[in-house]
């Protein structure tokens, strides 16, 4: 029986062979519980060693290999060959990044971003170890942990045409996760990070496209953080308008 | 070449390295630290941790019960200082992360909420939902990037250690984006790189886990202790190997056979409960023993025809069920929500309405990088921590929710002795660390810029993995060893001939894989000849011709070193305070 | 050693990659009419103001034509569509719990459309 086969038309970028890209075309075997990611190291180990991307874990949980396949910004772990048999699938970097080369994308400024929102917690009040933890009801966990679940794949950076066009943009994930620490209940840190993101580079920027949380594999909803965000600035903004300074 | 300069190196941005960069942050912030790692460091593989860490925090709990949990657990072989003083840091340590942002699952009175674990005997894995190991990871990460004094080499890959003057003072790293090699130098050097689950075909292990870490000291000298103890996860998913938790059965999911019998019974394991009894599940008891009892007695269940044919792309497979169905969705959607967003992905059966196939998978290493209490090894200046080390807490069968937990304590423990170390030792030879650097930079051009080969990383990996699974598994003989031990010595001089077809210098993913295929070798070959020379059975190490403990011979630890041939095989003494050997009895009554 | 980086600039028609983009900017696009027919309300309360024979004259002169029934219609569609997409969006927006657990966002969708039928209600009351 003749093994079936499905095409993929893989993005490759070699910076030191050429300055353009080229599409290169392969067969792998089609296997029904295949992803995407199976094809790409099928491809590596039998038809072609040197086509780079990045990848880990394999379960949706690292972040690594997020790329656009048939133009939409997937991990290539979950993207199931079946969904696509028999038409070719194309697989290309994540848009709005710079390629680093073939698959690999360069994401430093995320990792600078989320520096910038001082993404880590702040405590309301110090407390030493010695003293235990800081108490947290389910509730009070509940209202940020939503937004404590991003993997940092970078897909709702390469879906949002407000970074694309304004690379400037803090983005869905660095605001949702400034966003998950200023919704902590053990955190106070809000008025450090509110320069940052209630600035024009922050939730401002924001259009509410909404395709960020459309392509969040994690269910983060990054819109909502920013969304929320909008509505709280905006209130708070009234309120300092309209009460007395000092009164709260 | 360039030179770049840190008081310590760390090497591997996973759970332990991130720890430890902060300890030394805390200790003396004025202290530069190199953080080292080919990936970036929220890609690391403490990630994939889901159901939890242990430490001590009940009214109903005490340090000697975990510690006597896990010395029992460790068949003994576990050094019950490494142990004392582990319990003892474990409840500060998971505090601390807490006070770092961690979302811990919670009671209702806001404290942090336990949960039952296997082999544990009183319930005391924290856990935030199931994904523990994803939410330490980052809360450590994004805790780690307020310190200033850390300097992040993202998705730099070390190849070598600088050695001089008997003293590890830096590394050789590829930069991937350029393709470089630089010299990097520090007083003191831990390795933080995790397991190498790799070297095995069906394995929980993300694809970075290639013993790099381990291969790297073994080739400075440094032993690997305890290799031959490889745990198996009872409950991976046929095919891929994907991690079902441990906490699926924590949360009372039961483990059947074909006959939809739960064998687990019929292997001194205890009786079960009914799912309905609110007693189930019972601590150590049934699904929730040890995970070396469990993935033994699934093999025997093999052996009895009792287990379910599951047809895959890679053909049969035998795999049990394990049924969580009883608990609801609610439950399975508040406690164990990645669980089942794993099988429905994965396995293509939502667990809230059928039964979820499972198989034994290789999880986790317990030996590694042989170092003493404060996380030092026998070379000075180089120093471990987390899964590529081996203190050793976890002996022979390591207890789940130990792993997390150790990451914590001993990160922490290598970085204030590697702080120690780095104020009395404050020279390093730079012109030397450069040449070496040198040479690494043109070894490799020569070895893999300048050489083609008929062999390629492919075929190597798979023989390396068929013939680990074959003769390194659950069960192992003298045959079976002997014959793993010939094959790899054959493919470590089948390796001498592996060529890559990519010569370009960029992110040469080609190359780091053809080096990671070196260090899994070197590995492997540690866990081989280790098992063949332990002529009994202890906890994952089970021997079908030496099947009794032999505690007269082997109450020690086995250390690898690395020879121009096989390894040398040395033994040293397990410390014992207060737990002298016993037998380990689960499926009693605790409570 | 630096290597060179490939950038891919984001082509002019970006908004036309796929439906949910296009849905997207027909939104936007919604806005102008939202505002445009306030303005012209704006003139219509002017008219009115300036008693009751101009606005007369204004309201069989202008808005009868068949062209401003016309835009009326296309006025009232986007108007229509903005509202809809508006209230679909709200659960984004509001984080409404009980307990620990959001509210099914289905309701807080629906609550927005009862209360709209309950304001049209009472405005055509206090009109006729």
């Amino acid at each position: 029986m003749p093994e079936k086969s499905i095409t993929l038309e893989v993005f490759r970028y070699l910076p030191e062979q050429s300055d353009e890209p080229k599409y290169q075309k392969y067969d792998v075997p089609y296997r029904e519980d295949w992803v995407v990611l199976d094809a790409l190291n099928y491809i590596k180990d039998h038809i072609d060693g040197s086509l780079s991307y990045r990848w880990s874990c394999r379960m949706g949980v690292c972040g690594s290999c997020g790329m656009m396949v048939n133009g939409e910004p997937r991990l290539t772990c979950a993207a199931f060959l079946r969904d696509f048999y028999p038409q070719p699938i194309r697989v290309e970097p994540l848009t709005n990044f710079p390629v680093i080369r073939d698959l690999i994308i360069n994401l430093e400024d995320f990792l600078h971003k989320l520096k910038e929102v001082k993404a880590w917690l702040i405590p309301k009040q110090e407390k030493p170890v010695s003293e235990g933890e800081y108490l947290q009801s389910p509730k009070e966990l509940a209202t940020y942990k939503q937004f404590s679940m991003c993997i940092n794949c970078m897909l709702c950076y390469a879906a949002c045409p407000v970074y694309g066009l304004e690379p400037k943009f803090l983005g869905p994930a660095a605001i949702a996760l400034g966003q998950r620490y200023n919704l902590d209940s053990r955190d106070g840190g809000k008025e450090e990070r509110t320069d940052i993101i209630a600035s024009s580079e922050g939730i401002w920027e924001c259009t509410f496209i909404g395709e960020c949380s459309r392509v969040c594999p994690k269910h983060v909803d990054p819109a909502a953080a920013i969304q929320r965000a909008k509505v709280q600035s905006t209130q708070e903004w009234w309120m300092s308008l309209l009460l007395p300074k000092g009164a709260k | 070449m360039e030179f770049l300069n840190h008081d310590i190196l760390i090497v591997g941005g996973g759970g332990a390295g991130l720890r430890a960069s902060i300890a030394i942050g805390e200790e003396n912030p004025q202290l530069s630290v190199g953080v080292i790692s080919k990936v970036y460091p929220m890609r690391s593989h403490t990630i994939s941790a889901e159901g939890g860490a242990a430490a001590v925090i009940k009214a109903n709990d005490s340090l000697d019960a975990h510690a006597r949990d896990t010395i029992t657990g460790s068949d003994w072989l576990a050094d019950q200082d490494a142990v004392e003083a582990f319990v003892n840091e474990a409840p500060k340590e998971m505090i601390q992360l807490e006070h770092w942002g961690c979302p811990w699952s919670r009671e209702p009175d806001g404290h942090v909420a336990v949960r039952p674990f296997g082999g544990m005997k009183i319930e005391r894995t924290w856990f935030a939902a199931d994904k523990t190991g994803f939410h330490m990871l980052h809360a450590l990460f994004q805790t780690s990037l307020k310190y200033n004094n850390v300097t992040r080499y993202d998705e730099w890959f070390v190849t070598r250690l600088l050695v001089d003057d008997g003293r590890v003072q830096g590394v050789a790293a590829i930069e991937l984006r350029t393709g470089q090699v630089r010299a990097i130098g520090g007083k003191a050097v831990i390795l933080c790189t995790g397991g190498a689950g790799r070297i095995f075909p069906f394995t929980t292990n993300a694809a970075i886990k290639t013993g790099d870490g381990m291969a790297l000291a073994y080739r400075v000298g440094v032993p690997l202790k305890d290799m031959e103890f490889v745990q198996y996860h009872p409950t991976g998913l046929p095919g891929t190997g994907i991690l079902i938790t441990e906490a699926a059965r924590g949360e009372g999911g039961i483990l059947v056979n074909k006959d939809g019998y739960r064998y687990l019974q019929d292997y001194n394991l205890g009786q079960p409960l009914d799912v309905r009894d609110p007693r189930h599940p019972q601590k150590a008891s049934m699904e929730l023993g040890p995970r070396d009892r469990l993935s033994q007695a699934f093999m025997k269940e093999v052996e009895k025809g009792r287990t379910i044919k599951l047809e895959t792309a890679v053909g049969p497979v035998d795999v049990v069920h394990l049924d969580v169905r009883h608990l609801g969705e609610e439950k399975i959607n508040k406690k164990i929500p990645f669980v089942r967003e794993l099988a429905k992905n994965y396995a293509g059966i939502d667990p809230v309405y059928e039964p979820i196939p499972v198989r034994p998978v290789v999880h986790y290493m317990m030996g590694g990088v042989s170092t003493n209490i404060e996380g030092a090894t026998i070379v000075p200046g180089l120093f471990a921590a987390g899964e590529c080390a081996c203190v050793s807490i976890n002996g022979a069968n390591r207890l789940g929710s130990n792993s997390l937990t150790e990451l914590l304590v001993f990160g922490a423990r290598a970085a204030r002795s590697a702080v120690k170390f780095a104020a009395d030792h404050p020279q390093i030879n730079k012109d030397a660390l450069i040449a070496q650097a040198e040479d690494e930079q043109r070894q490799i051009t020569q070895r893999w810029f300048q050489k083609d080969g008929s062999e390629t990383i492919a075929a190597i990996r798979l023989e390396l993995n068929k013939t680990m699974e074959a003769g390194c598994g659950i069960y192992r003989s003298e045959e079976s060893l002997k014959k793993t031990c010939d094959d790899i010595r054959k493919l470590k001089e089948r390796y001498h001939n592996v060529g890559i077809s990519d010569k370009s210098i960029s992110f040469n993913t080609e190359l780091t894989a053809a080096i990671e295929l070196g260090f899994m070798l070197d590995t492997a070959e540690a866990v081989a000849f280790s098992a063949l020379a332990r002529q009994e059975s202890r906890g994952s190490h089970q021997r079908t011709d030496f099947a009794k403990r032999d505690d007269e011979k082997y109450l020690k630890h086995s250390l690898a070193y690395r020879t121009d041939g096989d390894p040398r095989i040395e033994y040293l003494d397990v410390v014992i305070t207060k737990w002298p050997p016993a037998e380990r009895v689960y499926g009693q009554q605790t409570s | 050693m630096k290597t060179k980086e490939y950038v891919r600039p984001m082509p002019a028609n970006w908004f036309m990659h796929n439906r949910h983009l296009q849905l997207f900017m027909l939104r936007e696009l919604s806005a102008f009419f939202v505002a445009g027919y306030s303005v012209f309300l704006l003139v219509m309360l002017y008219k009115a103001g300036q008693g009751e024979q101009a606005f007369q004259q204004f309201f069989e002169g202008v808005m009868k034509s068949g062209l401003s029934i016309f835009l009326h219609l296309i006025a009232l569609a986007f108007v229509v569509y903005h509202a809809l997409t508006s209230f679909n969006a709200a659960p984004v927006i509001m984080d409404v719990r009980i307990g620990e657990d959001p509210i099914d966002p289905r309701l807080l969708i629906a609550a927005h459309y009862v209360m709209w039928v309950v304001v049209s209600v009472v405005i055509l009351i206090v009109a006729l």
